[in-house]
């Protein structure tokens, strides 16, 4: 009896009924009905009604949320960072937005203070980067600059349009202003960045810095967190012969193996000048990622050691202040990992997190 | 209607006296059903139609089936209003002799009828054009009172307990011969006195006052809405049932 109902009124598809316990209601049915009519009330249309509402609603949350959550924190495709004084470090997304804004020296949180970039796309962000840096008067207007910039993918697979792209955009917005800066633009990969993580530099600087110890240099990570151009004369290097003749293992062809002839890579040719320098960088990385030639590392590595000892047999007093610089060092780690955190997406983070310290800074201790 | 509902099962087995109760009961009903079908004042002692009404309210008894869907009283009242009309048209028949094409009913009695499909096929026509009726002059009634249908589907509370509530109220005053002439005289609920009867909050009755009005108007007319009156039950009596 609850489920009946007697027409009262229809209005086009629209009924009015009252039911058996005396509720009055309004109906969409189909069909013929005249007033007075007793029909069986459709229970289900109620009940499907709010279930189908109640999925809609629970299903436009789950969407809104997922869409939400990828937005907020979208999977991280690369990583951009930028030197010129203040070091910056851009997380960019697929679509080379930019998702991410991490400072890496005092200078660069000066310099990304009150910009607006995430979620801009790259090139955007890079001008507006660079325009604040010149008017904080970190580019040198009058005279020489170096922009070192360092991209690291992911996945580690290199693409040079990121590459050319970053060039092209401080370019463009550096001739409008008529200032002269070498652009360097180089590929790093990833294993490379995180030990320029650990080590609380920029992987630009970190890259300068091991191709410093590498070449028996007494050097120390302080020397290289200045401005890039400085560090270029006062190091006596070639800061793009570093960076940009330091192709990731992928662009290599597998049958080259060890041979040390290099520069038959077209991307690097043209542009390289110390073709002696870049081989050697080349066959380093080769020899570092290629773990199946133990004997060139052992050497390598006793190469390294040798170096290290120089500088650590030095004098008795550097060694200490080696030892409270390296705690030092220890401490910005942290805050840079702190940093990092907002940075990365989780799932990297973690693994990062869980390698092993980077063999040099074994070497180190 | 349940006490009805049971005599009528007791006089169809049988039971005199059961029968004899349901006739007392609806006399007045038989009155008034035979009033209308004639359109005119009746009395026991005068008339032959409430003879012939009395007699087909017995037939109504035995042949009334609730699977039909149909109330008991609308099926009696039914039943009267054909058996009078029947009768009256053999009044006319005697007298100007122009109903000779119905002397094909005449000698095989009512059995053949009652069997017939046409027979159903009438009562179904005949209730559905009652009802359709019935609903009209509900909502002319309503209309005079100021209350559309529009207006009890947004008056009439949708948790079932409340509903029940107010039907009671409505039923209480449907049954109060004094307060409802009164609402219907001065065309107002008499809200006070009403929330006095029923013991339920003044704002409660004033929130739901056409609706209350409305269901009270069905159960005091319970003759002329026939239909209605048997559909709309209180929920609390049916739970208890």
């Amino acid at each position: 009896m609850k489920d009946k109902a007697v027409i009262l009124e229809v209005n086009g598809r629209v009924c009015t009924v009252v039911t058996a316990d005396g509720d009055f209601r309004q109906l969409k049915l189909r069909g013929n009905y005249r007033p007075g009519q007793e029909i069986t009330l459709p229970r289900t249309v109620k009940n499907n009604y709010r279930y189908t509402l109640v999925a809609a609603c629970l299903f436009i949350f789950l969407a809104a949320a997922g869409i939400w959550g990828n937005w907020m924190n979208p999977a991280v495709a690369a990583y951009v960072s930028l030197d010129i004084n203040p070091s910056v470090e851009l997380a960019l997304d697929k679509q080379n937005i930019v998702r991410g804004v991490n400072p890496l020296n005092e200078d660069g949180k000066e310099l990304i203070a009150g910009l607006h970039i995430n979620g801009k796309n790259l090139d955007m962000a890079l001008q507006s980067l660079i325009g604040v840096a010149i008017t904080k008067n970190y580019i040198n207007t009058g005279g020489q600059n170096v922009i070192l910039s360092a991209v690291t993918t992911i996945n580690g697979v290199t693409e040079p349009g990121i590459g050319d792209l970053i060039r092209e955009s401080i370019q463009a917005y550096l001739e409008k202003g008529h200032i002269e800066a070498e652009i360097v633009v180089g590929n790093i990969p990833p294993d490379t960045r995180e030990k320029a993580r650990k080590a609380g530099i920029s992987t630009g600087r970190y890259m300068l810095f091991i191709d410093a110890v590498k070449n028996e240099k007494n050097v120390k990570l302080k020397d290289f967190t200045g401005n890039i151009y400085k560090i270029q004369q006062d190091q006596n290097l070639k800061v793009k012969d570093i960076v940009e003749g330091h192709t990731p293992a992928e662009q290599k062809k597998p049958g080259k193996g060890n041979s040390p002839v290099g520069g038959t890579d077209l991307h690097d040719s043209g542009e390289t000048r110390g073709d002696a320098k870049q081989d050697q960088g080349r066959k380093d990385y080769r020899e570092r990622e290629n773990t199946a030639s133990g004997e060139k590392e052992a050497k390598e590595k006793e190469n390294k050691e040798k170096g290290n000892k120089d500088i650590l047999e030095q004098s008795g007093e550097e060694k200490n202040e080696d030892k409270g610089k390296d705690k030092g060092n220890d401490k910005e780690i942290k805050k840079v990992e702190g940093h990092n955190d907002g940075v990365e997406p989780k799932g990297s983070g973690g693994a990062s997190r869980s390698n092993p310290t980077s063999k040099k800074e074994k070497e180190r201790n | 209607m349940n006490v009805t509902e049971e005599k009528l099962v007791l006089a169809r087995n049988g039971n005199r006296q059961a029968r004899e109760d349901l006739i007392a009961a609806y006399r007045t009903f038989i009155l008034g059903a035979s009033a209308r079908v004639c359109g005119r004042g009746m009395d026991w002692n005068r008339d032959d139609e409430l003879s012939i009404g009395l007699i087909a309210f017995d037939e109504a008894i035995d042949r009334f089936d609730h699977r039909r869907g149909v109330p008991f009283p609308a099926f009696a009242r039914l039943i009267i209003k054909s058996r009078i009309l029947d009768y009256l048209r053999k009044q006319s028949r005697h007298n100007s002799l122009s109903g000779g094409s119905l002397d094909d009913y005449e000698g095989q009695g009512l059995s053949s009828i009652e069997s017939s499909q046409a027979w159903d096929l009438y009562i179904k026509h005949e209730t559905d054009r009652e009802r359709e009726e019935e609903i009209d002059r509900y909502k002319k009634f309503l209309h005079d009172l100021g209350i559309c249908f529009d207006d009890l589907v947004k008056a009439s509370p949708k948790h079932r307990d409340a509903r029940a509530t107010l039907l009671n109220a409505s039923r209480l005053l449907s049954g109060d011969h004094q307060l409802f002439s009164q609402m219907m005289t001065t065309g107002k609920l008499p809200v006070m006195a009403l929330s006095r009867l029923t013991g339920i909050n003044v704002k409660t009755i004033e929130r739901g006052r056409k609706y209350i009005i409305a269901t009270s108007v069905i159960w005091h007319f319970c003759e002329d809405f026939l239909y209605l009156c048997s559909f709309v039950k209180l929920p609390g009596k049916e739970a208890r049932a």
